[in-house]
């Protein structure tokens, strides 16, 4: 399963991940978030502001690493500061995805 | 600074019977430079502080500074192989300052001084540091943004104290890759909470920001492996001792050092930190 691997350089990434939508994204994410913080996250929007949803910044650390496997990109740290709203995160992770 | 003195007695005044049980004989306590990858740890330390020295164009005759110089082994090496007849540290750490002054080596000099107050009589012709800096920016005054005023804070203080165009012969421990798991980084937090307060390692690209427009670089390598080297050896050299490292410093002190080194080779391992050394000429 491709997907579990993590990110490999030189590899193209999977069809459906170049594929993948701005609502999909928004759903890997809740699903990720609500595995990693066992809450449930129905009502989280691109609004949402990640720190008031309960996710601390070690399991928003854990959600990012549980995305880069899924989706096979690698996001530089420094790209993770500064991150205050779901839309920031998606917006960052969906550059890294056509980068 | 912003480990106080308090914090640097935590790291580094366990006792020096215990550090001495796991260290080289010398006792850097820091990476040493393997070349070939199969040098024993003592070569290792001397090859870094060869390096250090080279890059710092010592020669015999230099009045060198060493800046946070630990027990003394790169002040000792300075004096012993390289003939250097003036060879001074400063430290924080009224234990390591003891103890060099114990070993008496002719040409050492060692004093219990904060790098920021410290105002030498006449100008150095050359520096030392090795991994000292990690001491200078807290976690937090990072998160606000502060560590690149930090760092060039010492980089220009540092400057300050050389003849032109003098050379500094540095090295630093790096930060580079967040882990992603929350044991890893439960076990990184415990490093700097526990082992070593106050201290955050620097990024590259900070020092690389923060010695503008004080020091040129003139040469720079990194030793990531070098230092997964070195903690793996003091990982296993520690774990021989392990019963009389219980029963005269306590179990504690062994399970908390067994998990910080055990962090560490994981760390270099997989690019979660790593070592540099720069090769700097002050900008006149
Ligand atoms: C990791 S140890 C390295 C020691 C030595 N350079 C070696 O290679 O073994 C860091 C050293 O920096 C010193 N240090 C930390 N902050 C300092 C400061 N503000 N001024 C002077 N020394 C400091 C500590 O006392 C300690 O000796």
């Amino acid at each position: 399963m491709a997907v579990l691997q993590p990110a490999s350089h030189g590899r193209a990434r999977e069809k459906e991940v170049m594929d993948m939508d701005r609502a999909q994204l928004l759903e890997l994410f809740k699903k990720t978030a609500s595995e990693i913080a066992e809450k449930d996250f129905a009502d989280v929007g691109e609004d949402s502001v990640i720190a008031s949803m309960g996710v601390d910044s070690l399991a928003m650390l854990e959600v990012v690493g549980e995305m880069e496997r899924e989706l096979t990109i690698q996001v530089p740290d420094d790209q993770l500061v500064g991150l205050e709203t779901v839309r920031q995160l998606l917006d960052m992770l969906e550059k890294r995805i056509t980068a | 600074m912003t480990s106080t003195q308090a914090e640097i007695e935590v790291s580094y005044d366990v006792s020096n019977d215990f550090f001495r049980l796991w260290l080289d004989e010398a006792m850097h306590y820091t990476s040493g430079s393997y070349l070939t990858g199969d040098e024993t740890l003592e070569q290792a330390q001397i090859q870094k502080a060869e390096i250090l020295a080279d890059y710092a164009e010592v020669t015999p005759e230099s009045f060198v500074l060493d800046i946070g110089c630990g027990w003394g082994s790169n002040l000792e090496f300075l004096a012993t192989r390289r003939g250097v007849k003036r060879a001074r540290g400063i430290t924080l750490s009224t234990e390591q300052c003891e103890w060099i002054h114990q070993r008496g080596v002719p040409g050492v000099e060692a004093v219990v001084c904060d790098y920021a107050k410290h105002e030498p009589e006449e100008p150095y012709d050359a520096l030392i540091s090795i991994e000292m800096i990690d001491h200078l920016c807290s976690p937090d005054q990072a998160t606000k943004g502060m560590a690149v005023e930090l760092y060039r804070a010492y980089f220009q203080k540092t400057a300050s104290w050389v003849k032109p165009g003098a050379c500094f012969g540095f090295q630093a421990i790096l930060r580079n890759r967040v882990p992603r798991s929350r044991k890893d980084l439960e076990d990184l937090a415990f490093t700097a909470d526990v082992i070593f307060p106050g201290g955050l390692n620097p990024r590259l690209e900070e020092l690389v920001q923060a010695v503008n427009p004080y020091w040129e670089v003139l040469e720079l390598r990194t030793q990531r492996t070098s230092y997964g080297k070195t903690t793996a050896e003091w990982l296993r050299r520690m774990r021989l001792h392990e019963a009389a490292i219980r029963e005269t410093f306590g179990d504690p002190i062994f399970d908390d050092y067994d998990r910080y080194l055990s962090t560490c080779v994981r760390a270099f391992e997989r690019h979660w930190s790593s070592d540099v050394q720069m090769k700097l000429r002050k900008i006149d």
